[in-house]
């Protein structure tokens, strides 16, 4: 067996574990930053992770009124990211299972991870969870106009969908598009990841939790889980898809690190530097970076 | 003659069957045992010829050998391809459905007093014209099938008359096709001018003539008939009526016009297209522009909407955006010779026919079934039907995630369009903006689902529901049946894709099947197995939660839940994002204009343009009818529809008249 077929059996397996332990342990590393820039200690690297094993055992209560479509779309959507987090390239470009689906395809698991959360959200009439649920849909709008910008663009910089062919044709290329598209999904990933200045829908201070206020137990921590798996998915597409890379496997795969480890910093410095946006600034602010994220596209098509 | 011919007269007889005797039984309970059970069942024989022609490619000629006596130009003649075979199959598929729902649903509207004499003519017969739009090979007989369908459709429409709404909406529908009709008169009147001859393959070959002497005179006629088609199948700028008559009408003949009606307009301009042009780079840019519009108004219109039907009117709008979108990049991809992104493009816009004439219908008829049982249209007075109601609450859910979810069907479709525009960025960047447009405004698509599955479905129970129980069988058993449709071609696309794949050979673009394992150009998807992994893991998580056993009040961040004071109506979840594109409101000025200046076509005191263009004949024919009947609603009505018909057909002999004199010339 060749080391490339090799690799691409092991890595949906691998991602599997990625998504299961590094996507809260990365969490960890990102409080523990974040505790640091406030001048805090911070609580240890595990605590996501533990925090999310003590809510799988914790019991699970059904809010009044909740209809099994509260149950069902709750788990379908992390069902739907932890599938994402299978066809994602990760620490290396091949993957035996990438058929399932294009790079269009993968966005949309996300965009239906967050918009399902949504329809469990929406189903409760807990005034919190159904502002949550209006703010969580008006951000995932905005969002795939940068998903799509950056789709665009790198559809026409590598003149393919395919993920795994994407991610080899990313290895070579350093330009000024897919930098830009970067940009974009960095955007991408503040909003799908619920991150400040973006972290509208769920909002601790202000409609306490949002969409994840009904919710407890295993179909809490299952909420949580969806939402650092997204971050996840999205952080290893800009490493893999945007950034260029060396094709040795073990040096792509370290590198991977590095660049999620990096981005996950910069997602960090961004969250403190920044307050949590009104929704209506937020939607403002929206819409003219949308003029911007426009532009992204053009600039691949003339050949930068 | 042979069987399909035979199968396919009879199945004509048997609309027509319905529509003469329905109006004779007195008892609408009785009559609808006539009507339905009689369109639907011809809609199944419909469904079979045109699976038979799409299974074997084999197209079926039928001669009726009838033409206009004196001019022997426009013989009544049928061609059913595998084109027209799978609008004919769509459309009778959800003609079946609709039928059957509406044995039981039409109740509804009989404890209201209302009776089924017009509206047991008309609906057959709008069911029957629509398929012999789609049929029919002669240009004449196309006009006058076009008309049919568009006074039948008319008569339906205006089924609740006595309420202004339901009058203003068949007068803005009655407005914008007639007006539109006259310009597709006036085009082929001119086509057909050339050759003397009415058939579609004659009008091409005028159509090309033309274009090759009168380069303007072909664009012109070009126009005409975009705008004749545009406004039958709801696009931007013609769409405003759309959402009155879609949603003041019985929630059965929406489903079928949002379902299939404008459908046969996409019929049309394919087929026109095609016929008369071949790959053009103008046209296919002009229909995609339209298209994106579409996309944008429908879309963002819908999301401001609480009114049940008129959002998924609205929604209609955008996904037939979509469609137009698909089409019109397929056209141009095609002119500029790239034949598979064309061929991609071409599949996802009629895959999406396919699609939305499905989940649409579906979640037309589950609107139906709301009202049926709560009673009122406006989302803020629904909720809670879950409870009572599970079918319908799986229809609408399935409907609802149809509309663009990976898994279910409307996803399929928008990303085989999202790729073959996406990735057209290198050859046409406008193309490629036009899909980023598209892959945009599909999150907006997601939100008013979202807005109607919960706000009917799920939360408080607040409007006074009738009876707490599920709707009559009939209409579980269409609403679910489109429902399971739905998910098979989610999942499996390769079924319709084949078949589209065989209608567009009839135009010269024969694609390869994307959605195959088999490692394309471009891209890859397997619903199927997303299915698997996304299902098991669903399965084993669901699981896990199946037994909740402590029910607790909304805990509300532990305030005291009080619903009056607290509640975050449905109608609000969007605001923020309503308000915010310039284009919304400047559009909101714009055709709240327009259509206050339809609204003052009231040439007599209280009656509307299309009722006083019958009222002369009217007049003239109460002298023939018993005191009784002048009086009803119904006389009225059906002798409006009579007297407009006797104008259309004057209006084509006159069109017969004009074009041979000019032929020979």
């Amino acid at each position: 067996m060749g080391i490339v077929s090799f690799l691409a059996l092991i890595t949906p397996f691998i991602n599997i574990v990625l998504a299961l332990v590094l996507a809260p342990l990365l969490d960890g590393y990102y409080r523990k930053v974040r505790a640091k820039l406030q001048n805090r200690i911070g609580p240890p690297i595990t605590q996501t992770l533990r925090d999310i094993i003590k809510l799988l055992n914790k019991e699970t209560l059904k809010p009044e009124g909740a209809h099994r479509v509260f149950i069902v779309c709750n788990v379908l959507a992390l069902a739907f990211a932890l599938t994402a987090s299978v066809i994602v390239p990760t620490i290396s470009p091949y993957n035996r299972l990438a058929y399932i689906g294009d790079v269009i395809v993968l966005f949309y698991l996300i965009t239906a991870s967050s918009i399902l959360t949504a329809y469990a959200a929406a189903a409760i009439e807990s005034p919190y969870t159904r502002l949550g649920s209006g703010r969580e849909v008006t951000q995932v709008f905005f969002a795939e106009l940068f998903v799509a910008a950056a789709i665009a663009t790198l559809a026409v910089k590598y003149g393919t969908l395919i993920v795994e062919h994407m991610a080899l044709m990313a290895i070579n290329t350093v330009s000024v598009s897919t930098i830009l598209a970067a940009i974009l999904l960095f955007v991408a990933l503040l909003i799908e990841g619920s991150i400040i200045p973006y972290d509208v829908p769920e909002a601790k201070t202000e409609i306490i939790g949002g969409v994840l206020a009904e919710f407890s137990g295993k179909l809490l921590a299952y909420a949580e889980y969806t939402i650092l798996i997204r971050r996840f998915v999205i952080a290893s597409l800009i490493a893999n898809l945007t950034t260029p890379s060396i094709g040795n496997p073990i040096i792509y795969a370290v590198l991977y690190f590095v660049k999620l480890i990096v981005i996950y910093t910069v997602a960090v410095v961004v969250e403190v530097l920044n307050a949590r946006y009104r929704i209506h600034s937020l939607v403002d602010l929206l819409q003219k970076l949308s003029i911007l994220a426009l532009i992204v596209p053009l600039i691949a098509v003339l050949g930068y | 003659m042979g069987i399909p011919e035979t199968t396919y007269y009879v199945a004509m007889l048997l609309y027509l069957l319905a529509a003469v005797t329905t109006p004779l039984v007195k008892d609408p309970r009785k009559g609808k045992w006539i009507v339905f059970p009689l369109s639907a069942i011809a809609s199944l024989m419909i469904a079979a010829l045109s699976l038979q022609v799409l299974l074997y490619g084999k197209t079926i000629v039928i001669d009726t050998g009838f033409g206009i006596p004196v001019f022997r130009v426009a013989v009544l003649k049928f061609t059913i391809d595998t084109l027209s075979a799978l609008f004919a199959l769509v459309i009778s598929i959800v003609g079946f459905f609709a039928s059957v729902y509406s044995i039981s649903y039409m109740e509804e509207y009989f404890r209201e007093g209302r009776g089924l004499s017009l509206f047991g003519l008309a609906y057959p017969l709008f069911i029957a014209s629509m398929i012999l739009v789609v049929t029919v090979s002669n240009m004449l007989w196309f006009l006058v099938f076009w008309e049919l369908m568009a006074i039948t459709g008319y008569a339906v429409i205006v089924y609740r008359s006595e309420e202004d709404r339901a009058r203003f909406a068949g007068l803005l529908y009655f407005v914008v096709s007639s007006a539109t009709a006259v310009l597709m008169y006036v085009a082929s009147a001119i086509l057909v001018g050339v050759l003397g001859d009415y058939s579609f393959g004659a009008i091409a070959a005028a159509f090309r003539s033309v274009r090759s002497t009168n380069p303007e005179v072909a664009l012109i006629v070009t126009l005409l008939f975009l705008i004749g088609f545009m406004a039958k199948a709801g696009v931007f700028p013609l769409h405003f009526w759309l959402p009155y008559a879609h949603a003041e009408c019985p929630s059965n003949i929406s489903a079928l016009l949002s379902g299939v009606t404008i459908k046969v307009a996409v019929y049309a301009l394919v087929r026109f297209v095609y016929m008369m042009y071949g790959p053009d780079l103008l046209v296919g840019l002009l229909i995609a522009t339209f298209g994106v519009a579409s996309i944008v108004v429908g879309n963002l219109w819908a999301v401001r909407e609480s009114d049940i039907k008129r959002l998924l009117a609205f929604s209609s709008i955008g996904h037939m955006g979509y469609i137009w979108l698909g089409i019109g990049a397929g056209i141009a991809l095609h002119a500029m010779g790239q034949v598979v992104l064309a061929a991609l493009a071409m599949l996802g816009g009629l895959l999406h026919v396919v699609n939305h004439a499905m989940f649409k219908s579906t979640l037309f008829l589950t609107a139906g079934a709301v009202i049926y049982r709560a009673g009122t249209r406006n989302i803020d007075r629904l909720g809670g039907l879950a409870r009572y109601m599970p079918y319908t609450t799986f229809a609408a859910l399935v409907g609802s995630l149809s509309v663009g979810v990976p898994l279910f069907s409307g996803f399929n479709s928008k990303w085989l369009i999202y790729v073959s525009t996406l990735s057209a960025g290198s050859v046409s960047p406008l193309i490629m903006y036009y899909g980023i447009i598209a892959f945009w405004m599909a999150a907006a698509s997601l939100a008013y689902a979202i807005k109607y599955f919960s706000g009917c479905f799920t939360g408080r129970e607040k409007s006074h529901i009738h009876e707490k129980r599920e709707v009559p069988a009939s209409m579980t058993f269409a609403m679910v049946s489109g429902a399971v449709i739905s998910l098979f071609l989610g999942l499996f696309p390769i079924v319709p894709s084949i078949a589209i794949e065989k209608a567009i050979g009839v135009i010269g673009l024969v694609p390869r099947t994307p959605l195959l394992f088999a490692p394309a150009l471009y891209t890859m998807y397997s619903p199927l197995m997303l299915a698997i992994y996304v299902g098991a893991l669903t399965l084993v998580l669901f699981l896990t939660v199946a037994k909740l056993e402590r029910e607790v009040p909304v805990w509300a961040s532990g305030e005291r839940f009080v619903p009056s004071i607290m509640e975050y109506r449905v109608s609000a979840l969007y605001r923020p994002l309503e308000e915010v594109f310039a284009i919304v409101k400047v559009g909101d000025r714009v055709y709240s204009a327009i259509v206050s200046a339809v609204r003052k076509l009231r040439p007599l005191k209280e009656v509307y343009i299309d009722e006083a263009i019958a009222v002369p004949i009217t007049k003239l024919s109460e002298k023939f009818v018993s005191a009784r009947a002048r009086y009803t609603e119904l006389y009225f009505h059906v002798a409006s529809v009579l007297a407009y018909l006797a104008l259309v057909t004057l209006a084509v002999i006159l069109l017969v008249y004009i074009s041979i004199v000019a032929g020979l010339m």
